[in-house]
């Protein structure tokens, strides 16, 4: 299944899931988004951004300690400005991440099982793709 | 914090020979003061004699303490006295290992200082006294700075409030505060989110304005949490934005661990905290709960100013 279909279907799977992207934590970067209405260019570099500083910046290094661990956290939750925005690193590349931008009423550990299954579907089309492919360079901004 | 020391109103004994043991054993007591062996005392005089002995460690209090008087039945009120002086009397509340400290904020910042603290504790601490069924009372250093300047309250004071009657003013008598578990019975109390997190969290720091006014839970947690507000907090910080109402941020720590980093803001007070897994869906709802209220609101175009 394409990693475009695989987001939708998982936007789909959320009640009240605005937005759904891929994103490359390090270089700030959307690789696949699937959104229930468009959204401009900052929208995504905002989100992305709020992304790189939980789960790639000095919270994520800083929260080792906190932790006791060598591992950065592979999820994060943020409650901003009324709605919810959930962030699940990827399992083997640390710098991948699933975001989703959901209403300040959902379910948020379903929506969370939901992108935990989403990823390692991901995982599995990423590594049945070809190298070049699976770089995923291009951006497929809402719809 | 230290075993509470029990308090009992003599008039609960019965003998008058009893009595005048107790009492002479009182006395030796009173003189052992502070030492463990002399953990238990028995205080003539009813409710006035207990609020009298609480005075008394008022007035002979110089160093900052937090004296914290348990009901035998769960509930707790606190007080914070320093200078021989009462500054603050904390919210009553259930007993819990983990309890929120003494909102670190004078009671008023403008009038006399003492009104207030008259009020509080002849219209709070003396009915708490009289409804208890067993009064314990321990005494701790305060996790939080003192304001060396806070005026608070002489004993004199409150001994002249008392010896002329005190009654709670009719337009403004404290209320009791509700227990948690009855807040929805009685008036709303303004939106604590910082507080209530903290009070559920395994250890965590309650920061205003970015300082540490508290640190409350397992110590080993909260000096760790103290070494991520060099570096990690700004970012979550950051990332949470300073929206109207309650943001937070979470990081999920990886497994096998099962904690929650997590920094909840409400207005100037954050808290910083750890928390089992299984909290989170409490975390959510009280920060949904006195969140924004734009909850369904679309997504602005451009996201969040960052």
């Amino acid at each position: 299944m394409p990693l475009t279909v695989t987001i939708q279907a998982l936007r789909r799977a959320i009640p009240d899931c605005r937005v759904i992207a891929f994103v490359d934590l390090s270089a700030r970067l959307v690789l696949r988004a699937e959104a229930e209405h468009s959204q401009p260019q900052e929208f995504y570099d905002a989100l992305c951004l709020r992304g790189a500083l939980l789960l790639g910046g000095q919270a994520a290094a800083a929260s080792t300690e906190v932790f006791g661990t060598d591992q950065a956290p592979p999820e994060a939750v943020l409650l901003h400005e009324g709605r919810f925005e959930l962030f699940v690193r990827a399992p083997r590349d640390p710098d991948e991440a699933l975001c989703a931008v959901i209403g300040g009423e959902a379910d948020i550990a379903a929506a969370l099982a939901a992108m935990r299954a989403t990823m390692a579907e991901i995982v599995e089309i990423v590594d049945a793709a070809p190298p070049a492919a699976a770089a995923g360079g291009s951006q497929d901004r809402g719809r | 914090m230290p075993r509470p020391r029990p308090l009992r109103p003599a008039g609960r004994r019965t003998g008058a020979a009893e009595m005048a043991g107790l009492e002479r054993l009182n006395a030796a007591l009173a003189k052992l003061r502070g030492a463990e062996a002399a953990a238990e005392r028995t205080v003539p005089g009813g409710v006035d004699g207990i609020v009298e002995v609480l005075l008394t460690e008022i007035s002979e209090t110089i160093l900052p303490r937090e004296m914290t008087i348990g009901d035998g039945a769960g509930q707790e009120i606190r007080l914070l006295a320093a200078r021989r002086r009462l500054l603050r009397v904390g919210r009553t509340g259930p007993v819990t290992a983990d309890a929120a400290p003494i909102p670190a904020e004078p009671p008023e910042a403008t009038g006399d200082p003492a009104e207030p603290l008259i009020a509080a504790f002849h219209g709070r601490v003396r009915p708490f006294v009289a409804k208890a069924a067993e009064l314990s009372v321990a005494a701790s250093r305060p996790p939080y700075r003192v304001d060396p300047t806070e005026a608070g309250c002489s004993v004199e004071a409150l001994r002249a409030a008392a010896d002329r009657g005190w009654t709670a003013p009719a337009a403004s008598a404290p209320a009791p505060e509700p227990r948690p578990d009855q807040a929805g019975e009685t008036a709303t109390p303004p939106p604590d989110p910082v507080g209530t997190c903290l009070a559920r969290a395994t250890a965590g720091l309650r920061l205003r304005e970015g300082q540490i006014v508290a640190m409350q839970g397992d110590a080993e947690f909260a000096h760790r949490l103290t070494g991520f507000t060099g570096l990690g907090l700004g970012a979550m910080t950051k990332a949470a934005g300073d929206g109207p109402g309650t943001t937070c941020a979470i990081l999920r720590a990886p497994a096998p661990s099962n904690l929650l980093l997590v920094r909840v803001a409400h207005g100037r007070d954050a808290a910083l905290f750890l928390s089992p897994s299984e909290e989170l869906p409490a975390i959510l709802a009280l920060c949904r709960a006195t969140g924004p209220a734009a909850r369904s609101a679309p997504l602005d175009r451009a996201g969040s100013p960052d």
